[in-house]
């Protein structure tokens, strides 16, 4: 059995034409692309819109892709550019932190009841207190600890410098710690 | 550290499922026709009902791009599902459909009291409880790979069935209950909401065999391995009194 293509070496045949490969980035990608334009707008419907033209804007951008240049940042700039346009001030949306005062309340520790019940007293404080946060320290907080993006991605999803990734989540955890602790 | 603890919470997060977008992203990037935008509309009002069923219309032949000049054939109808025909073969890729989160078989009954087991499965290997089914479904599973779904009918078919050309599909009766069987080839279902319009991202492709039947107010929908006559053993065993 052949290993299978690495990102790289599908982007570079999708940028010749070959839509098959495109479409296998498709599959690796959309889990991603789509909890990352989840997190941006809060909404399902949207972040499913969001990801899908991002897809089809990067098939259309593949031309003016840079060979060699690693797929993932990229693509989730996109997307992230199409999630931001899709973000209504209007309404009331329900972020990740909603998801994750759920999470909270259903949150299993190994060591029985009583411990079960501190872990998800511990969470449900956390939740609340990531809910009293901005939003800009909420989303820099998800986009490294919850989907687990490195600090070159968050900067693509950010549109801003690695460094200053840096600094907005050192700033973010700050304020988070100082919630906790209110 | 708080780190370690926001990474523990984020671990436990429920996400929605990711919608297959390859279909979609495939559809548009031929260079012709131009893209078209997906549109979405919430109806409010007197006219919801008659608009969700226009929209179901609508939806349904735009998924199956073969039928987009007619309108699906409709095979068959009960208080859960309308089942459509499908022009071409399901697509063997899709995730199976999403029946919601284990429950304990207490807390299924607390949430849903009209629950019957079926006499001839006995006791159930698992019970999941499903927000998103036709606003609060319990399904109950065993371990042979049998599934029986439950939920209050509402007047509204919820689940959208498109049957291709090797999905027979045949009009049967549990006791004197309307129902229908389909077997002989996996099938797509789609979830609708309570206003009868699609829920994105929640085609599914379902692999076993399905009964469909209503008692009364209670809507019934058993996946099996099976053939009929099981189905209808199991069916006719849910005391329904």
């Amino acid at each position: 059995m052949s290993r299978p293509a690495d990102d790289q070496q599908l982007a570079e045949r999708a940028r010749r034409g070959d839509a098959a490969a495109f479409e296998e980035l498709v599959r690796r990608h959309q889990p991603i692309a789509f909890r990352t334009a989840l997190v941006l707008t809060g909404s399902p419907a949207d972040a499913e819109d969001a990801a899908q033209d991002g897809f089809v804007k990067a098939w259309r951008a593949l031309p003016r892709f840079r060979s060699g240049a690693p797929f993932r940042p990229w693509l989730l700039a996109i997307v992230a550019n199409e999630a931001r346009t899709r973000r209504r001030a209007a309404g009331r949306r329900e972020g990740w932190t909603a998801r994750a005062a759920v999470a909270a309340e259903t949150e299993p520790a190994p060591d029985g009841p009583l411990a079960t019940v501190l872990v998800r007293e511990r969470a449900a404080e956390l939740a609340g207190a990531l809910s009293a946060l901005g939003e800009r320290d909420r989303t820099v907080l998800a986009l490294r600890y919850v989907l687990d993006l490195p600090e070159r991605e968050i900067a693509a999803v950010l549109g801003c410098r690695p460094g200053t990734v840096k600094s907005r989540l050192s700033r973010a955890l700050d304020r988070l710690r100082e919630e906790v602790a209110a | 550290m708080i780190e370690q603890e926001l990474r523990a919470l984020g671990a436990a997060l429920e996400w929605p499922q990711t919608p297959d977008l390859v279909p979609a992203v495939r559809a548009r990037m031929a260079p012709a026709p131009p893209a078209r935008r997906r549109w979405r509309w919430r109806p409010h009002g007197p006219l919801a009902l008659a608009a969700a069923v226009l929209l179901v219309l609508v939806v349904a032949t735009a998924l199956v791009p073969p039928a987009r000049s007619a309108v699906l054939r409709v095979l068959g109808l009960t208080g859960s599902a309308r089942i459509v025909q499908a022009p071409r073969a399901p697509d063997v890729s899709r995730g199976p459909l999403d029946l919601g989160r284990p429950i304990a078989l207490a807390e299924a009954r607390r949430r849903a009291p009209f629950l019957r087991l079926p006499a001839a499965l006995g006791a159930p290997a698992q019970a999941r409880w499903s927000d998103r089914l036709a606003g609060g479904a319990v399904t109950l599973r065993w371990t042979d790979g049998d599934a029986l779904t439950e939920f209050q009918g509402r007047g509204i078919p919820f689940l959208e069935k498109f049957a291709s050309q090797p999905t027979r599909v045949r009009r049967i009766r549990v006791g004197t209950a309307p129902g229908y069987f389909l077997d002989g080839a996996p099938h797509e279902v789609l979830v609708m909401d309570r206003n009868g319009i699609p829920i994105q991202g929640t085609r599914a492709l379902v692999r076993g065999n399905v009964l469909l039947w209503d008692a009364g107010p209670i809507a019934y929908r058993l996946e099996t391995r099976r053939g009929l006559r099981h189905a209808l053993a199991v069916a006719t065993s849910v005391r329904t009194s």
